[in-house]
């Protein structure tokens, strides 16, 4: 019954990675605990997104104390937060609001509102936010002049083009608009590798801001599971001392 | 049905009370989670913080009340009269020299403010948890009434500086919040310590 | 302490109690790993209220705030995340042990004579479970819960004549909306824990007053010693007091181990979709119920009509309750009983999690077939019951409980 099962399972999962698109996800190389890492990535945020989208669930407060903007004591460096992530406020109490009103943002970008970013690495995960942010290509069809691989006829704008350069499509089939890849016509203020570097530090950022609880998480975690390990072993010697009495009876039976 | 003879009796007992002390304790540990989530939140800290007053346009005898972490924060002008008499008439008060009460100690002083003619006090009685009403005019409440502020729930009497008078519930002074002034006409109340207000001077 | 103890005997029957329901309740002395998960399911319904009631204190049921109010939980509150964390594994561990609890019974034939009503208060804690679990999943207000939510209360639709107007009572709006979302709540966090709770104790006390089944499914009252107990019976305690209690710490363990390191589950507790907050205007791309519910969703889907689908889901579920009537052998357990029942229970348990596989993927036309022959046989393991068990081939049953 059990092979019968994981032979569903396996069947279900093969049929699952066929049903994705075919733009292939590459995976994001990112670590929680690089705080100068998570920190480029808020400056990315704060620079290239927050115009646009907020992350409202957020506060500058909590994420200075988490990803290390604090002097030895652990106190946030208010001045520090002011300086390089508060552009629109001056409240480091405050939330990472955008300055776009969803009403505008409407207006913008063609009746699409663009989304909260709090959860959006939740929602998709770490590798496809860092595919989808370097899969934009040039598009003189649509009205914000690019598109995207993994998300055809997206909305968003390609707003970290300054930094990347302008890639155009390889089609495998043009009638059919089949890409095969992107290749990079003019360069950016960066180089590819720079480029994804920096991709990866921006997601990084997002994957935080999912969770912020996540690494404390897991900490708190292995300390309650080595107790509860703990636990078992005397339950275990407890009930096996209980139940001698059984396996004697059983003999004598 | 069992034999008893051959239960060990005391290795029993201790693996009993060490299971009981090991679950105990685990539960205990479980339990605080569940204690500390009625701290107050992000949210609320965010809430508390410190708040900026204008007090450029206070007329004097005027009170303007502004809310700090959900109490009311009184600020007054002071009248020359009323800040000349909190020198005088000492023995009515219980604490007139603010020792057992609570305040920061740069207004440990007679006029209970950093300013003379400017006082700022936390306005929640210190018996239980009223709000005073001010009553600057003479003989207002009785006809001794020199002015302050007198508790509507259990009749706490306090004069023009926060000070408790003998002879009412109320234990202690009204308190008086943290606040500094950054310049004239601007106050910042309810900083917690000096870091926090040289971040706000920027 | 005896004083005060015969004190209180005098106006309360607190020995009587325990040792009606502990000290002197006899259970078969051979119980297996399948007989962990009735009072792990006891704990887990303990466990959920706590939390429950501690997420109460911060979730706001309407319609502009729960979806914030939770992330407020998991950002803002002390410890908020993992009392969050807890109940929304603790749901779907709660599925998983009654799962297990329930399939035992199928096993050692727990559901039989005299055992009826305790099978009957049990399926009904079953349902109970199922509204509980759905009432609960809109609270989150993200989209999977309102789109869940669209689609279950649409299902009542489909019954000719007043299903248009009995989802528009059910609802309170012309679609899912706050309105509907305060009325789940009320019924999530008071009225269904409240009846679950009262037929947990009607559940043990059925149980206590027939006596506990065992995997060899013999009656253990037919072998008394001297004094009248039960020579194959234990004292519940402390025997299955420290067994049970040794389960509950394996168990905490593993739902730590969830809680701390995979609280979504990899998207089967904790759905991505539903990070997105509830949209009225925008179905999700692929919609499917948590995967304690997918095997009746697979169903509903796999029927081509839909009120005939909605009959099968409903259909699914009712046959259970009439279980006990539909097996005629009289031998209980499966270890005695004719290859034809295993090979059956075999396919119907390959069937429910099929089911519950093909439930949880997006639908085209080969899962569509495989869904409706799983549906089929689900439904052919009882239906044709009362035939093929009526004269079995059955083996011996001992006399005494065996130990495997």
């Amino acid at each position: 019954m059990r092979m019968a099962f994981l032979f569903l399972c396996i069947g279900a999962f093969a049929f699952e990675a066929l049903g994705k698109s075919d733009w292939p996800i590459d995976e994001a190389r990112i670590n929680l605990r690089d705080n100068s890492s998570l920190q480029r990535g808020a400056q990315l945020f704060v620079n290239y997104c927050q115009g646009c989208h907020s992350a409202k669930f957020v506060r500058f407060r909590s994420l200075a104390e988490d990803i290390g903007i604090v002097d030895s004591r652990g106190k946030v460096l208010s001045h520090l937060v002011k300086e390089n992530l508060m552009l629109y406020t001056n409240n480091i109490e405050d939330t990472l609001l955008s300055s776009l009103s969803a009403e505008d943002a409407k207006k913008m970008f063609a009746g699409v509102t663009p989304p909260d970013l709090s959860l959006i690495a939740r929602k998709y995960g770490a590798d496809w936010l860092y595919t989808y942010l370097r899969s934009f290509y040039k598009d003189e069809t649509k009205s914000s002049g690019a598109n995207n691989a993994l998300v055809p006829n997206v909305a968003m704008p390609n707003v970290l083009g300054e930094l990347q350069g302008v890639q155009i499509p390889v089609y495998k089939d043009v009638q059919k608009k089949q890409i095969e890849k992107l290749e990079l016509k003019e360069p950016g203020k960066l180089s590819t590798p720079e480029y994804d570097k920096q991709v990866a530090d921006l997601v990084n950022f997002l994957v935080y801001m999912g969770e912020p609880v996540q690494l404390t998480r897991r900490k708190v975690g292995v300390w309650v599971v080595i107790s509860l390990l703990g636990l078992v072993l005397w339950a275990y010697f407890l009930k096996r001392e209980y139940w001698k009495d059984i396996t004697a009876h059983t003999l004598e039976k | 049905m069992m034999s008893e003879e051959n239960i060990n009796k005391e290795r029993r007992n201790f693996l009993a009370i060490a299971t009981a002390t090991a679950s105990g304790m685990c539960a205990a540990a479980a339990s605080v989670p569940f204690l500390k989530s009625w701290n107050p939140s992000a949210a609320t800290v965010a809430m508390g913080a410190p708040v900026l007053v204008d007090i450029g346009n206070l007329q004097v005898g005027e009170q303007k009340i502004v809310e700090w972490r959900r109490k009311p924060v009184w600020i007054i002008r002071r009248t020359q009269e009323e800040i000349e008499r909190l020198l005088t008439a000492n023995e009515f008060l219980r604490d007139p020299n603010s020792d057992k009460s609570d305040q920061p100690s740069y207004v440990k002083n007679s006029y209970r403010s950093i300013r003379p003619e400017i006082l700022v006090l936390i306005g929640i009685c210190t018996h239980l948890g009223c709000s005073p009403k001010y009553r600057p005019e003479l003989g207002s409440v009785n006809a001794t009434w020199q002015g302050g502020f007198f508790c509507p729930c259990h009749g706490s009497i306090f004069d023009m500086a926060g000070r408790v008078l003998k002879g009412v519930p109320a234990p202690t002074n009204l308190q008086v919040p943290p606040y500094a002034f950054l310049n004239d006409t601007t106050l910042l109340i309810g900083m917690t310590s000096e870091d926090d207000l040289s971040e706000w001077k920027t | 302490m005896v004083k005060l103890l015969n004190w209180i005997n005098a106006r309360f029957p607190l020995t009587k109690l325990w040792n009606e329901h502990l000290a002197e309740y006899y259970a078969p002395k051979n119980f297996n790993i399948w007989y962990y998960f009735g009072s792990l399911a006891l704990f887990v319904l303990v466990s959920q209220i706590v939390t429950g009631i501690w997420l109460t204190m911060n979730y706001v049921p309407t319609e502009e705030e729960a979806f914030s109010s939770v992330e407020h939980i998991m950002r803002n509150v002390e410890w908020g995340w993992f009392i969050r964390y807890w109940h929304v594994v603790g749901a779907s561990l709660f599925f998983v042990v009654v799962y297990l609890h329930m399939f035992r019974s199928l096993l050692y034939g727990s559901y039989k004579t005299p055992r009826e009503l305790v099978w009957l208060i049990g399926m009904g804690i079953y349902v109970l479970l199922m509204a509980e679990a759905f009432f609960g999943y809109l609270l989150p207000w993200g989209q999977m819960s309102y789109w869940g939510a669209q689609v279950i209360t649409s299902l009542l639709g489909a019954i000719p004549g007043i299903g248009e107007d009995l989802v528009l009572w059910i609802r309170g709006d012309y679609n899912v909306s706050g309105v509907t979302l305060n009325r789940f709540f009320s019924l999530h966090v008071i009225a269904i824990p409240l009846v679950l709770l009262g037929a947990v104790v009607l559940h043990i006390m059925a149980l206590h007053s027939v006596g506990s089944n065992n995997p060899d499914g013999i009656e253990i009252k037919k072998h008394l010693d001297h004094s009248g107990k039960p020579l194959d019976g234990l004292p519940f305690h402390p025997y299955y007091t420290v067994k049970d209690w040794f389960g509950l710490m394996v168990f905490l363990t593993l739902f730590s181990l969830i809680v701390f390191f995979f609280p979504d589950f990899w998207g089967y507790f904790l759905e991505h979709v539903n990070f997105d907050p509830a949209n009225h205007l925008v179905t999700p791309e692929h919609i499917a119920p948590v995967w304690y519910f997918t095997p009746f969703y697979a169903m509903l889907r796999a029927v081509p009509d839909k009120f005939l689908g909605v009959l099968v889901m409903a259909g699914a579920i009712a046959i259970l309750f009439i279980l006990p009537w539909l097996d005629k052998c009289l031998v209980r357990s499966v270890r005695y009983r004719s290859p034809t029942f295993k090979w059956a229970l075999f396919a119907f348990a390959v069937s429910f999690i099929g089911l519950g596989v093909l439930g949880g993927l997006p639908a085209d036309p080969n899962r569509t077939l495989l869904a409706r022959i799983f549906t089929v046989n689900y439904f052919f393991f009882f239906l044709s019951m009362p035939f093929y068990t009526r004269k079995e081939k059955t083996k011996p049953i001992p006399e005494r409980v065996t130990f495997k």
